[in-house]
């Protein structure tokens, strides 16, 4: 099934591309235009909630643009027809939910949410022996839901303080969820699965394997010996850090095995908190050629040392 | 209107004739470059009135953390917007003078009653700026707002044969805008409702991106001044903190990378 889907991806993105269809909306002044209009609305109550809509689109020059809902919950705005468009809503103490639109075919569209009241959920984070992880940063993840455009309140992004304690502000009521913690030299760890049952979750206790990753360091050079430095070395490691059913929508995934390093004025550069496994380096510098390693990160805690030579352009 | 240049694209025609089979592929299938973004504010000023945290109530008046709620952004009660006063000494007008140390809850907080006895203007303990009569920030810069943002593009290609990716990927992005950026200040009130400040408002704000098909780095945009300057101003810059190549499904490299070498490449 995916391997079909692969194929008609495939072809449909690459098609896509062919058209140029990739292009802002911006280059598109003269083109057709579509009024999209809607209501937010409470769910359950059916209420009016006055808030705001953003609508985000193009891909080259990405723009988001924000149009306020009047007190009935109103919102109505024009744009250019062409292209895709996520629609965000979001009003005071609800979550917002996201739409993404096709290219509409009609001069009007119209497009309702109904959102729901948010959940906070508070508590703490502890390793496998108690110990409590601080310094670290709480996502919320909904399973089988991919990242399209997330608020950075209501994904969470929260830092536990000392005694491993974080809040959550803005969670889905009656949902289930995953916490995802991220901290620096760790890998990624996850919770089991939660769910919001209640208008507010407190003292929620979350205990996580917390596994050291692998470093890298090494000093890029050009051929005579000569440190460089400004190199930049994108960093792609090839494990899946991700449990089942959150392929493609873990930040903190993303940021485990997709990384930046630039080298110091002595050349050198490192990088900790790498998932086991091969790790792909290429290096870039405006005067030098681009090179690329494939490196294996061998264990936890361990660090692999590197030196790359790079041939002038 | 200008137009941005197009994307250069590689040869990809006899593709398309498959465009009309459809899709089955979800979204998060897609190769796409995921950024993260944040909306920051800096320069916070208040030298107008403010009356939200007066006495009378049952809270610490006159002393506040302020909250924003804006166009990419919830209130939280957090570190949004920034005051002055930080475990700071205040004194009262008895003789000899009562003192004490106020804001000790952790934040920096605004004088949230200004222009009301004891809090008069010239009065050292509750104005920080200007000979005592406007109140400014004691810290820089602030994050109010932010997020993820999933941007789907096309696969990284190699144009030379060295199995590097040239074009293709996050290099599909240039820049990135937030229009007409807003922001809602709150007093917050822990056992009560918020209180309302002032409403602010800026221009648009976008960020030139610098990208290789599989990152972005930091970039960030000019500080937009507020169009408001009174009771609150402040100034307002989007950043862009990364953005990452993401095909969690290996379409590129191992799907198109199968098909034409050219996408087999990092």
């Amino acid at each position: 099934m995916i391997r079909s889907g692969l194929v008609y991806g495939a072809a449909l993105t690459v098609a896509l591309a062919c058209l140029n269809l990739l292009l802002p909306s911006s280059c598109s002044a003269q083109a057709p235009k579509v009024v999209i209009e809607g209501y937010i609305r409470q769910m359950g109550t059916g209420a009016a909630l006055e808030g705001d809509v953003n609508v985000i689109e193009g891909v080259a020059a990405r723009v988001v643009t924000n149009y306020r809902t009047d007190s009935r919950g109103h919102f109505r705005f024009e744009s250019a027809a062409a292209g895709q468009k996520i629609l965000v809503a979001k009003a005071p103490g609800h979550v917002s939910v996201t739409r993404v639109l096709a290219p509409p075919t009609g001069p009007m569209v119209e497009v309702n949410f109904q959102l729901a009241p948010a959940v906070k959920v508070s508590g703490w984070i502890t390793d496998t022996k108690g110990v409590p992880v601080d310094g670290a940063t709480v996502r919320v993840l909904y399973p089988g839901e991919p990242l399209v455009f997330a608020l950075e309140q209501e994904i969470g992004n929260a830092q536990t303080d000392a005694s491993g304690r974080f809040v959550l502000p803005y969670v889905r009521s009656q949902a289930n969820f995953v916490l995802e913690i991220s901290k620096p030299g760790y890998l990624p760890a996850f919770s089991p699965r939660l769910a919001t049952q209640a208008a507010e979750i407190k003292d929620l206790r979350v205990q996580v394997e917390m596994r050291r990753g692998g470093a890298i360091r090494g000093v890029v050079e050009d051929r005579s010996g000569r440190s460089i430095p400004g190199v930049v070395l994108d960093i792609r490691a090839l494990a899946a850090v991700e449990p089942a059913g959150f392929v493609g929508s873990s930040v903190a995934a993303l940021e485990a095995t997709s990384r930046r390093a630039v080298t110091s004025p002595d050349g050198r550069f490192s990088l900790a908190g790498l998932p086991l496994g091969p790790v792909v380096l290429v290096a870039r510098h405006e005067a030098y050629k681009p090179a690329k390693v494939e490196v294996p990160v061998p264990g936890e805690d361990q660090t692999v040392e590197i030196r790359l030579t790079l041939e002038k352009r | 209107m200008r137009c941005i240049p197009r994307v250069l694209l590689p040869p990809c025609a006899w593709l398309g004739l498959l465009s009309g089979i459809g899709s089955t592929l979800e979204a998060q299938q897609y190769p796409a470059c995921v950024l993260q973004f944040g909306v920051w504010n800096q320069a916070r000023h208040v030298p107008g009135t403010v009356q939200a945290e007066c006495p009378g109530g049952i809270h610490t008046w006159p002393w506040g953390n302020w909250g924003v709620d804006s166009n990419l952004g919830r209130r939280v009660d957090g570190h949004q917007f920034q005051g002055w006063c930080h475990r700071n000494l205040v004194c009262g007008y008895d003789d000899p003078p009562t003192c004490w140390i106020d804001c000790t809850d952790g934040w920096y907080e605004w004088n949230s009653c200004t222009d009301y006895f004891p809090m008069l203007r010239g009065n050292c303990y509750y104005y920080n700026y200007n000979n005592c009569t406007e109140q400014i920030t004691a810290t820089g810069v602030n994050s109010h707002a932010g997020g993820y943002d999933t941007v789907y593009v096309s696969c990284p290609y190699d144009l030379n044969g060295d199995g590097i990716c040239d074009y293709g990927g996050c290099r599909d992005l240039w820049a990135y805008t937030i229009r007409g950026n807003w922001m809602y200040l709150y007093e917050l009130d822990k056992w009560d409702w918020d209180d309302f400040i002032t409403f602010l408002s800026f221009g648009d704000a976008t960020v030139y991106l610098s990208c290789t098909p599989q990152y972005c780095g930091f970039a960030m945009s000019s500080w937009l001044q507020s169009y408001q300057i009174d009771p609150v101003s402040s100034q307002l810059a989007l950043a862009i903190h990364w953005a990452a190549f993401s095909d969690p499904y290996n379409y590129c490299r191992g799907y198109l990378g199968s098909l034409d070498p050219r996408y087999n490449c990092w």
